[in-house]
């Protein structure tokens, strides 16, 4: 891939669209959804760099936000800690314990991974709900204060939902950012080398232990501060929040989106924020529905929603191209 | 004393359940080298199944047996045949995705179609506990183990002394000299996964008495059998049993001596500690299988 120096137009524009956005007179409604939304592609992009550019499985990825979460609530509501104290101090938290299970996931693979990390997920909800004094219980932590900014407690109302959701589509560029950048160079291709052969990668010198536990920290810090920002988005944290159905949800979101391209993972929380709010008469079939989605596209189209509509433009354009000769390309 | 007898025997109770789901992961890992992780639901789902054959439809307790084992037989071997088995071609990944879509899937179901709360399940024969020497025992705990002991006689009849049994097993452990010898090894992996999601089913009905009914407990019966066949060893036919009944005494006791909250804890700690230490199980020989 070629790599020009300078800020790109795609990021600028990136950033500019997100600023913008909520003064676009969205409603407030839309606005949460969007902001939750923001949420999960952060969490979903992390997600993806283990599981679709190593192809390493994590089914606990939940926990991981919840301990950014309840960490960020903790250090806010105890002992008063600003927010941007707190949020980072949960992402290292959780980045910490990713790697712990990055060191396990070096023993482990497929299947085993799977039920382990599925087991760790299961751990952390029962510590979030039997240790009171930390995590609140079963009743969690409630009352969580607005990020201030610069020590100016933002007041409540449309001014702070304006600042969660920059919070939020701010932390998805920047997980995005970095994680563009590392699978551009080169531990993202030793990623996917991992992925494809993992013995070849070995021989011919790729550090894989080093990156599997890499990616497995990395996709944790995302989480942990997504969860950050959820304490704030809500100011609630609880136990129910970060089960394992929530991880699965992540799972769908990023298999939906299409496995290793993080532009998926973006359209994936996306789809899984507002389908729900277009059938919302259907609401008790929204998880059997994404349950099947999920089994349609694992076997009829594993590239995902972005797998299809990338291979659908590649399709187009060279049509065109045959079509109208070569001009332009 | 007698309260160290009464954990041991509500421990061996759910242990012949955890057993019973721990066999259906042996039978289907050794025959496709897949953990189901839709297990847990297709138990949830053969309970709730029983329970609207036994209630609405006022079908006999026994019949209600063989209609749950062929029904979630027939919906596990669909999901083998139609999904799992495709998604298996393009990798590991994808079949793990798959199964995890079918738990969803699954759970779901039981949402939508019955109820998101948890059900009332009728024991097979009264309520009233035995007492045994100050022991009690509660009759569907009686019905637990028997049942389970003759499932077991059943499968091991099954499996070592009919054709198709040692077919199967064939298929499994040597598919390609199974083939050679004129085995149809894919219907014989089917045939793994259809006894393994009835008995899954059965497991269903078993334990439904004893918790409840319902979709929420899919998650944890379906950990509970994997805990089991990994502790006593996922490669050895016994190692299901006596995992199950292992996991069963240990998770009672530790409700009883210390708290229940921390029961579930320890089951997935001795996971990751029998994973880490002896993967191969208590049972299994000492060869390494890389998976």
């Amino acid at each position: 891939m070629k790599r020009t120096a300078g800020i790109q137009p795609f990021w600028l524009l990136a950033v500019i669209a997100v600023g913008v956005l909520p003064f676009s007179g969205l409603g407030t409604y839309t606005l949460q959804i969007l902001t939750l939304a923001g949420i999960n592609a952060a969490v979903a992009i992390g997600l993806n760099l283990v599981l679709g550019t190593a192809g390493q499985i994590s089914l606990g990825q939940a926990a991981f936000v919840g301990i950014g979460a309840y960490t960020t609530a903790r250090l806010m509501t105890g002992p008063g800690i600003s927010f941007w104290l707190a949020m980072p101090a949960g992402g290292a938290l959780a980045g910490l314990i990713g790697a712990a299970l990055g060191y396990l996931a070096l023993r482990f693979q497929g299947h085993y991974l799977a039920m382990i990390t599925l087991c760790f997920g299961l751990i952390m909800h029962i510590f979030f709900l039997e240790f009171p004094f930390l995590t609140g219980g079963a009743g969690g932590i409630a009352n969580i204060p607005y990020a201030g900014i610069l020590g100016h407690a933002i007041d409540n109302g449309r001014d702070a939902l304006f600042k969660t959701f920059h919070l939020s589509w701010f932390l998805v560029l920047l997980v995005y950012w970095l994680l563009n950048n590392l699978t551009n160079l080169g531990s993202g291709r030793a990623l996917a080398a991992l992925r494809d052969d993992p013995i070849a990668a070995e021989s011919v010198g790729v550090p894989t232990a080093v990156y599997k536990v890499q990616a497995f920290t990395v996709s944790a810090v995302a989480a942990g501060l997504a969860g950050g920002v959820y304490a704030v988005h809500t100011h609630y944290v609880g136990p129910e929040i970060f089960g394992v159905g929530a991880s699965l949800e992540f799972l769908i979101i990023v298999v939906i989106g299409g496995l290793g391209s993080p532009v998926g993972a973006i359209l994936g929380a996306l789809l899984m924020a507002v389908l729900p709010e277009l059938m919302r008469s259907y609401e008790e079939y929204r998880l059997l529905f994404f349950g099947m989605i999920l089994m349609v596209i694992v076997v009829a189209a594993p590239g995902g929603l972005w797998g299809g509509v990338s291979t659908g433009v590649v399709r187009i354009c060279s049509a065109l191209r045959r079509r109208f000769g070569t001009g332009g390309a | 004393m007698i309260d160290f007898c009464q954990f041991m025997v509500s421990g061996l109770t759910i242990g012949s359940v955890y057993a019973l789901i721990a066999m259906g992961y042996y039978l289907i890992f050794i025959s496709t080298h897949v953990i189901n992780f839709a297990q847990g639901a297709l138990v949830q789902l053969g309970g709730i199944m029983a329970l609207s054959l036994l209630l609405t439809w006022r079908i006999p307790y026994l019949f209600v047996f063989f209609l749950t084992f062929f029904a979630t037989a027939v919906i596990g071997t669909l999901f083998k045949v139609l999904l799992v088995s495709p998604a298996g071609r393009t990798g590991v990944l994808s079949s793990i995705l798959m199964t995890v879509g079918g738990f969803i899937f699954f759970e779901q179901i039981i949402y939508v179609f019955w109820t998101k709360d948890e059900l009332l399940f009728p024991p097979i024969s009264g309520e009233t506990p035995l007492n045994i020497g100050g022991v009690m025992i509660l009759p569907q705990a009686v019905w637990i183990m028997a049942i389970a002991v003759g499932l077991f006689l059943l499968l091991w009849l099954f499996f070592t002394r009919t054709i198709y049994g040692s077919a199967i097993m064939a298929a499994a452990e040597k598919p390609e000299a199974a083939r050679i010898v004129g085995i149809n090894v894919k219907s014989m992996t089917s045939m793994s996964w259809a006894l393994a999601t009835g008995l899954s089913g059965l497991a269903g009905i078993l334990i439904a008495p004893i918790t409840f009914a319902g979709g929420s407990l899919s998650t944890e019966m379906g950990i509970k059998g994997f805990v089991a066949v990994i502790l006593g060893g996922i490669t050895h036919s016994m190692g299901a049993i006596v995992g199950g009944l292992l996991l069963g005494v240990i998770e009672s006791l530790t409700t009883g001596y210390l708290s229940s909250a921390f029961k579930d804890a320890i089951s997935f700690g001795l996971l990751i500690a029998i994973l880490a230490f002896r993967p191969e199980g208590l049972l299994g020989g000492r060869k390494r299988e890389k998976v």
